[in-house]
């Protein structure tokens, strides 16, 4: 980086942050399908999804840092857990039942767990990261154990806590796709690569 | 919610940060006063990120939407490149714990200091004024806080691990402004020939060299922190300072200061900046750049 922005950046964010006395309160973590640039297309051969999830981030405490202080949250199962719900718009059927067997058709259990979730700034730009370590087993036993990663972007515009949720939306968001494609194959019990990034599309600027 | 206009308000209130000077000493005088020190390190990073610059395009031509748009997909795409690169890397540091291991090294680093060493916290949670100040209100007299608010990132072009650190030493009565402020830097031995060769190196067999330099770095800037508080040095003018080789990413450039200390490995430099660097010793640099 620019080293006299660096500085600039640097002086910028305790002072900032140190002009808000506003008593912190954790983000509405709601998951939002529409902040999305990745659409949902339907994919043929997606089977019952059974989703669980875990949160194993080392720092459950906080998401970031935004000029007006630290960014806290508290439990994001559920917000991962609506997050993989998604599937169903790419044709898989999803339920988050817990200690049940899968239907008897047949399907395959996600044991998701998510490890990071965090945003960043880089110049005007929230960034955000969205991990999640998954374990995908049928009826036969465990198919494989796999690794995303996702970035999600957004320009910030008002500095407002809802901008750091979408960013992490559009993380999730570009993270479902990826999971949607290799359940295609997992639900035939065949095993995928054993770790996928995803970041929004590319855009040429015109 | 804060207005756009109200961010503008806050403009200068940024810039008038960097106009104050960057670095105030601790004088001897509040020096002398204390006997216990409490630390609180706020480690916002959850892992190691990578530099990227932001386009700065329409700053350079006096804004606009269009130039905006531009900006925000350049970025877009540097942090993706990087992003890509990186990927494979970070599922072999996942366990890496940067804020246990900052504890222990400074819990470590205060037993040698000459004032009693009191607490060592370390959080996530980046300090608003309100919550500064009840910290403050809770010392005792002769007690101070030393906050140590460490970033830490690869480089551009992913040869150097680099990690920064606002210092600041706050004493009860009054949070309008620290007793003590500085920037300390460390910059490891750049690895590899940079790009995906460089992230393949701190990578491979479960990241072993990665996970070292970085615990090299927070028992640097450990230290840094804690000599902070005794280098009563004003930085020295330019035309009176060494110069010292420091890696940007992006190529090599000369920093001038006046070396501090100096280890078989490493230089310690006061910066005509203020800032106190812990850098490579230049042949070594050389030798790990072949």
């Amino acid at each position: 980086m620019n080293r006299k922005l660096q500085i600039a950046l640097l002086c910028a964010l305790p002072t900032l942050a140190g002009a808000a006395t506003d008593e912190r309160q954790p983000l509405d973590m709601q998951y939002d399908a529409k902040m999305r640039e990745v659409p949902q297309e339907h994919l043929d051969g997606l089977c019952h999804v059974r989703v669980t999830v875990k949160d194993e981030r080392q720092n459950k405490e906080t998401v970031g840092l935004s000029f007006r202080g630290a960014l806290l949250t508290t439990d994001m199962r559920t917000w991962v857990a609506n997050g993989l719900s998604d599937l169903r718009n790419f044709g898989a059927e999803v339920d988050t039942e817990e200690g049940v067997p899968l239907p008897a058709g047949g399907g395959v259990a996600v044991e998701a767990s998510l490890t990071r979730a965090y945003i960043w700034q880089v110049g005007f730009k929230i960034f955000s990261m969205v991990a999640l370590k998954a374990r995908f087993s049928n009826g036969n036993g465990l198919i494989q154990e796999k690794y995303y990663r996702a970035h999600g972007d957004k320009t910030n515009m008002w500095g407002a806590d809802s901008e750091y949720v979408d960013t992490l939306n559009y993380g999730m968001n570009n993270l479902v796709p990826v999971m949607a494609q290799d359940l295609v194959s997992l639900c035939r019990g065949v095993p995928v690569e054993q770790y996928s990034y995803a970041g929004p599309p590319e855009k040429k600027p015109k | 919610m804060l207005k756009p206009r109200f961010l503008l308000l806050l403009l200068p209130l940024v810039l008038g940060a960097c106009a104050s000077p960057l670095r105030i000493n601790l004088a001897s005088e509040q020096r002398a006063k204390l006997n216990e020190v409490q630390a609180k390190i706020i480690v916002v990073q959850d892992e190691v990120i990578a530099a990227v610059q932001p386009s700065m395009i329409s700053m350079a031509t006096g804004g606009g939407l269009l130039m905006a748009a531009i900006d925000s997909s350049i970025t877009n795409s540097r942090v993706q490149a990087a992003q890509k690169v990186m990927g494979r890397f970070y599922a072999e540091i996942e366990d890496v714990d940067y804020r246990k291991e900052f504890n222990a090294a400074m819990q470590q680093e205060l037993q040698k200091y000459p004032i009693r060493p009191g607490s060592v916290v370390t959080t996530p949670r980046g300090l608003n004024r309100q919550e500064l100040q009840q910290a403050v209100d809770k010392l005792e007299p002769g007690q101070a806080l030393l906050v140590i608010m460490p970033r830490y990132f690869l480089s551009m072009d992913f040869r150097n691990l680099d990690a920064e650190a606002w210092v600041t030493i706050w004493t009860k009565g009054d949070t309008n402004a620290p007793v003590h402020r500085g920037v300390i830097y460390y910059q490891s031995q750049p690895v590899g020939p940079g790009g995906p060769a460089s992230m393949e190196q701190w990578a491979d067999k479960k990241a072993t060299r990665f996970r070292s330099v970085l615990r090299e770095s927070i028992a640097e800037l450990s230290r840094l922190a804690v000599m902070e508080v005794d280098v009563v040095a004003e930085p020295p003018k330019r035309e009176e300072a060494r110069k010292f080789g420091f890696s940007t990413g992006a190529g090599q450039i000369e920093i001038a200061g006046n070396l501090v200390h100096e280890t078989a490995d490493r230089v310690l430099v006061l910066g005509t900046d203020g800032k106190l660097y812990s850098l490579p010793r230049p042949q070594d640099a050389k030798v790990a750049q072949r």
